[in-house]
């Protein structure tokens, strides 16, 4: 670790308001080579603000910015990657049609004396930055072939590609699977060991415990606290996130389990999932687990009738059913919270209202006419319920942090007053708070007698929550566990290879 | 225009695939009546039949027409296919549509060139960019006959057709003589910068500079639609313009301004003049709501055309011939009616 | 210092989103002041009398493109209806002269037809509506030609030439009086209705409205068939305020009722939109024609200023939904 402990960059008193919203209040920070540097809070905290600040996305209203020991002003993203700022946003910037090398390149490829591209060069630059990641990669390959976390890593060597010195990461690991979160962090650490700073966003603590050097925490667009993470507690750094104890990440309670509403026989997709057969029952939490691209989303959406199974049947109270779209699954009380929100959970530009009530419009209605009084109603009950954060019903979705917006979907959801619950990745990218209060709903809806289904990547969740759980590979089902038996050891054996235990019913 | 030429493609599709019945010529006992196919684009090459006994005297006439949606490209082409039926039933004639495409129209004279047929009528789809087609079959040596539109190019043999500045006159002449020398007149444009447009404003003018007490209150362009000239007087009549007459430069204008006028009361007190005779107006004549329309001989000029053509074909001299516009009034009206229903039975013959 | 700071901000606030009431009262005000006998309430009436039938038109396609949809073919179906309509009622060689009614239902009926028509090859063939219509629009204009052998249709009854000419109490035309009727209507099914909900959703983000249970292929079909009847009845109104009809009317008036949306402040990318602003949106357009007459304004300046205050509409519309 040469030139260690350095500062690289400095942020002095950022103050940033967007139109009357105060989203940052005096919040410095220091970056040195050679960390990994967590940057935490609640959705809506002003951690993205703040980094966007620093890769020049946008203009503070107040405060200084020094970068390797010179006061600066950034004035877009193009002047900080050159400088050696880069950002590894939540949503990926690549053209899928094209290959690893050519996004790597993108807008800046090498030429020859002629003008042309110059793949040939093209080619070893990328080969040998892959491999100095120890990433294993044809830089030929089309990025369409890859997975989420190939992408993310893509994303990384495009960022050390501009020599980058300094890499802000936000939350990189949402959208992974727990071998693949792994190799991210293992990549994380060797690029500190390089003399990279790395700015870490995420909602995960065994992650900044895992990697984290140092730690700067905000809450509500102020600064709260900066330290090192091992003179930190996990109470601690959640309390300054949320200003109050959250005594239990995962609030199980045990129902009494009832008889089998769902059962699932030999369900197939040709490419996405085989041979799938399993059972749920009244007031039970199913959990999905697997790696990306296991086939667990694909499951969940056939069962909601977005997509058409090859062959294979679905029961419902021992009756055949067969949902060709999601409004007879609506009907027949299956329901799903989709894995993004922003694709298909929400219309974010339609307001509160109208997200809670899209799928069960109909209870407004007496005699043709939709009672306004009626929807305010069910908006506040639901509203109350959820604590869904608002200014008033008619607040556009696409105005509310991640974790409201979740919200808004799970009373949308809700309203829809369904037997069984299909929640996929319900959880990712919200803020603790919220996290807690997802699953204290969860286990309240079990105990009523709901059913529910919940795929989700996250093995503390899993764990936390399900009373039974179900692991696929490669979409085949490889185990289906029982609450008692199952530990993260041994669901990891299953998700990463045909087990030995056969898929059963219960 | 673009959309017009859009609709007249498509109902040229429309027409070939319905029903081959609807547009198969009655029954003539030409031997060329074969080469009548005029919902498809381009017409089929002579029946093999007829070519082939013919003697090499047989004359061919290549013609080719601009659309074959518009009335008049059917009045053309109807008195043409009539002539040859009952005067001429040795020529051989090949009649291609240009589909309003000029450079589609460029080709098929260059078709007719080299099949060196004896003559050419031609109606340019366009003024400027026929000029080239007219250059090509000079320098063949082909003798060219331009109906109905004139092109910049002065190489045609001849020119048959009307003169839309004379029917601008007459429309104007016409107003001024039932009004008087101190009328307050209007009128309705047609699509700015077409060439119909252009040349009848030039007639209004000619006129006016002649008939200085004549007061011109305003004109705007009704874009050969009923509704939007409607509008257009509604609004004059709204911002409390007087007038004693509104000329329209086609009848499918004056439908609008007809009933825009007809609405106000002022039916009475403001004449409304036409262009092109068509049924709904002849009609209002016919009631005494419209003082006159503009008759155009489209069969004359079909006739005339190939006349010239053969006369060019065999050698003789040939000299341009205009056909007279004629003023229809209630007083006349039975005559133009009589040869309205002749017109469209001749254009149902065959089209 | 601050306080001036927050009165800007409302002012901009208040600027972005009453920016079309504030443009047609600046557009307004100058006529009055400009156009002789603009203000007078003959002309108001005769404003509302013109923008009538398109004003149905805009609503209808205002309701696609709130629904993320379009439709080209509006100008034609002007053609098409009005022939329908003609051909039924007409007294002349080529109509048949039936009863006033079975003109207006023809009309709409014809109306109905496409729409469905579009709403299905949309909906089941997944075809983007922008080329569906497209094609439509070029068959409906050939089948009016067809059917009106390319000719104008006349001599309609006055029974059908009354809701286009004559007035309520003999001060409001049946025509406007239908167009209010229809504002409420539509206001009431895109507010009231399911279906309206529907719509939004549907325009505002399509995979989730799919997800949430909504049946998209049903309501897209439904949204066309509400369009095609509303163009139906546009063409057949139209024809009974011109006592005729001809089968190249309506060139181009898909622009000016997509004008109007857009204007009105419609989203042209789906979701947000409401039937009192495509009004607004319409009678913009419909004032300013209106002025432009009055004054005497030369034809070619009157398309360039039309063309102006459409892009600036678009500017304003997109200034408000980056703010959103």
């Amino acid at each position: 670790m040469s030139k260690e402990n350095e500062i690289i960059v400095e942020m002095k008193h950022i103050d940033m308001r967007f139109q009357g919203v105060h989203a940052l209040d005096d919040v410095s920070i220091t970056l040195r080579r050679g960390e990994v540097h967590a940057l935490m809070g609640e959705n809506g905290a002003g951690k993205s603000t703040l980094m966007k600040i620093l890769v020049g996305l946008y203009t503070p209203t107040g405060g200084e910015i020094y970068y390797k020991g010179e006061k600066v002003r950034f004035k877009s993203v193009m002047d900080t990657k050159k400088l050696g700022i880069s950002m590894i946003f939540q949503e990926f910037n690549q053209v899928k049609y094209m290959t690893v090398m050519e996004n790597i390149y993108l807008g800046r490829e090498p030429k020859t004396k002629t003008g042309c591209v110059d793949s040939q060069k093209m080619y070893e630059d990328s080969k040998r930055l892959l491999e100095s990641l120890g990433v294993d990669l044809e830089p030929k390959t089309k990025m369409a072939e890859l997975t989420v976390a190939k992408f993310q890593l893509v994303e990384i060597v495009k960022a050390i590609s501009y020599d980058a010195d300094v890499i802000i990461m936000d939350e990189p690991t949402s959208a992974l699977s727990q071998s693949e979160i792994d190799y991210l962090l293992k990549t994380v650490n060797l690029l500190c060991s390089q003399g990279k700073a790395i700015v870490f966003i995420s909602h995960k603590l065994e992650e900044v415990y895992g990697v984290c050097n140092r730690v700067t925490i905000l809450r509500d667009g102020h600064f709260i606290h900066t330290g090192l993470v091992k003179d930190i507690t996990e109470q601690q750094m959640i309390k300054y996130m949320v200003d109050r104890e959250v005594s239990e990440l995962f609030p199980k309670q045990y129902g009494e389990i009832g008889d089998v509403v769902l059962e699932v026989k030999g369900l197939t997709r040709k490419g996405e999932f085989q041979d799938v057969s399993f059972a749920l029952r009244k007031g039970e939490i199913l959990g999905l687990a697997g790696l990306m691209g296991a086939g667990r989303t694909e499951l969940a959406e056939t069962i909601m009738g977005l997509r058409t199974p090859d062959s294979g049947e679905i029961y419902l109270n021992g009756e055949k059913i067969v949902n060709r779209i999601p409004e007879d699954a609506i009907k027949r009380g299956i329901i799903m919270v989709p894995e993004d929100r922003k694709k298909n959970g929400l219309v974010l530009k339609l307001g509160i209202r109208d997200n809670i009530l899209m799928s069960s419009i109909g209870k407004c209605v007496r005699n043709g006419v939709i009672r306004k009084s009626l929807e305010k109603e069910l908006c506040k009950k639901f509203g109350d319920m959820l604590e869904i954060k608002r200014s008033s019903d008619e607040q556009l979705c696409g105005n509310l942090s991640g974790g409201n917006q979740q919200k808004v979907v799970v009373a949308r959801v809700l309203n829809a007053d369904p037997d069984i619950i299909i929640l996929d990745e319900p959880t990712r990218g919200i803020d603790i708070k919220t996290k807690s209060d997802i699953h204290r709903l969860m286990s309240q809806l079990a105990c009523s007698g709901k059913s529910i289904i919940m795929v989700s990547s996250e093995l503390p969740e899993v764990l936390g929550i399900s009373d039974r759980i179900m692991v696929l590979h490669e979409g085949i089902v490889t185990g289906i566990l029982d609450r008692s038996e199952a530990d993260p050891n041994i669901i990891m054996q299953y998700a990463v290879k045909t087990g030995s235990k056969p898929a059963c019913a219960p | 225009m673009k959309l017009r030429r859009f609709a007249a493609t498509m109902m040229a599709g429309l027409m070939v695939l319905s029903a081959a019945g609807c547009s198969k010529p009655a029954d003539t006992k030409a031997p060329a009546a074969t080469t009548q196919a005029p919902a498809a684009t381009e017409a089929k090459t002579e029946a093999p039949a007829a070519g082939a006994e013919d003697s090499k005297e047989q004359l061919h006439i290549g013609i080719t027409m601009q659309g074959n949606q518009s009335g008049f490209v059917q009045y053309f082409t109807s008195a043409m296919y009539e002539y040859q039926a009952t005067k001429a039933p040795d020529i051989n004639m090949e009649v291609v549509f240009a589909d309003d495409d000029p450079s589609k129209q460029f080709s098929q004279v260059e078709t007719f060139v080299s099949k060196k047929v004896d003559a050419i009528i031609m109606q340019p789809v366009d003024k400027v960019q026929g000029a080239a087609a007219v250059d090509l079959a000079y320098e063949a040596g082909i003798p060219l006959i331009t109906i109905n539109i004139i092109t910049d190019s002065t190489n045609n043999t001849a020119h048959v057709g009307c003169d839309d500045v004379q029917s601008g006159v007459l429309q104007m002449q016409r107003i001024i003589d039932v009004c008087g020398e101190n009328a307050k007149v209007g009128y309705v444009d047609a699509v700015l910068g077409h060439s119909a447009q252009v040349q009848r404003a030039e007639g209004y003018q000619k006129v006016l500079s002649e008939n200085p007490g004549v007061e011109l209150v305003v004109h705007d362009t009704g874009n050969w639609s009923p509704e939007e000239s409607m509008r257009l007087v509604e609004n004059w009549i709204q911002s409390g313009k007087e007038f004693d007459a509104i000329l329209c430069m086609a009848d499918c204008q004056l439908t609008g301004v007809l009933t825009a006028v007809e609405n106000a009361g002022k039916l009475d007190n403001i004449k409304l003049a036409g262009m092109d005779c068509d049924p709904v107006i002849m009609q209002a004549i016919k009631d005494g709501k419209v003082d006159c329309s503009i008759w155009q001989d489209g069969l004359a000029q079909g006739e005339m055309a190939l006349e010239t053509a053969i006369k060019a074909a065999k050698g003789e001299e040939v000299s341009d011939i205009i056909i007279d516009y004629e003023v229809c009034t209630k007083d006349n009206i039975e005559k133009y009616e009589k040869l309205a229903e002749e017109r469209d039975a001749l254009a149902k013959k065959y089209f | 210092m601050s306080a001036k700071s927050i009165s800007k901000k409302d002012v901009r606030y208040f600027l972005n989103n009453n920016g079309i009431l504030i443009g047609f009262a600046i557009i307004f005000i100058f006529l009055s002041l400009f156009a002789p006998n603009f203000l007078s309430a003959d002309n108001m009436v005769n404003i509302l009398k013109q923008i009538s039938c398109i004003g149905i038109a805009t609503i209808g396609v205002g309701i696609l493109i709130i629904m993320n949809n379009n439709d080209l073919s509006i100008g034609s179906m002007f053609g098409l209806g009005g022939v329908a309509a003609g051909l039924m009622v007409s007294t002349s060689v080529a109509g048949f002269g039936l009863p006033a009614p079975v003109g207006f239902l023809a009309g709409i009926g014809t109306g109905l037809l496409f729409g469905l028509f579009n709403g299905v090859v949309v909906a089941k063939g997944h075809i983007p509506a922008f080329i569906v219509t497209m094609g439509t629009q070029s068959i409906a204009r050939g089948l009016a030609l067809v059917l009106a052998h390319g000719m104008p249709i006349g001599s309609f009854p006055n029974s059908f030439n009354y809701l286009g000419t004559a007035s309520l109490f003999g001060v409001i035309p049946y025509t406007v009086v239908i167009f209010i009727i229809v504002i409420f209507v539509m206001n009431f099914i895109m507010k009231k209705r399911p279906i309206g909900r529907y719509i939004y959703a549907v325009g505002g983000n399509e995979d989730a409205a799919k997800a949430a249970g909504i049946n998209v292929d049903k309501i897209k079909i439904q949204a066309y068939l509400i369009e095609g009847a509303l163009l139906g009845l546009a063409a057949t109104l139209m024809a009974s305020r011109l006592k005729s009809a001809s089968p190249n009317l309506g060139t181009g008036y898909e622009l000016d009722a997509i004008a109007g949306c857009i204007i009105g402040g419609v989203s042209f990318t789906g979701g947000i939109g409401n039937v009192f602003d495509m009004v607004l949106g319409a009678l913009i357009i419909g004032v300013i024609n209106n002025g432009m007459d009055l004054m005497g304004v030369e034809a070619f300046y009157k398309q360039i200023v039309k063309g102006s205050i459409i892009i600036i509409a678009v500017l304003l519309d997109r200034k408000r939904s980056g703010r959103g």
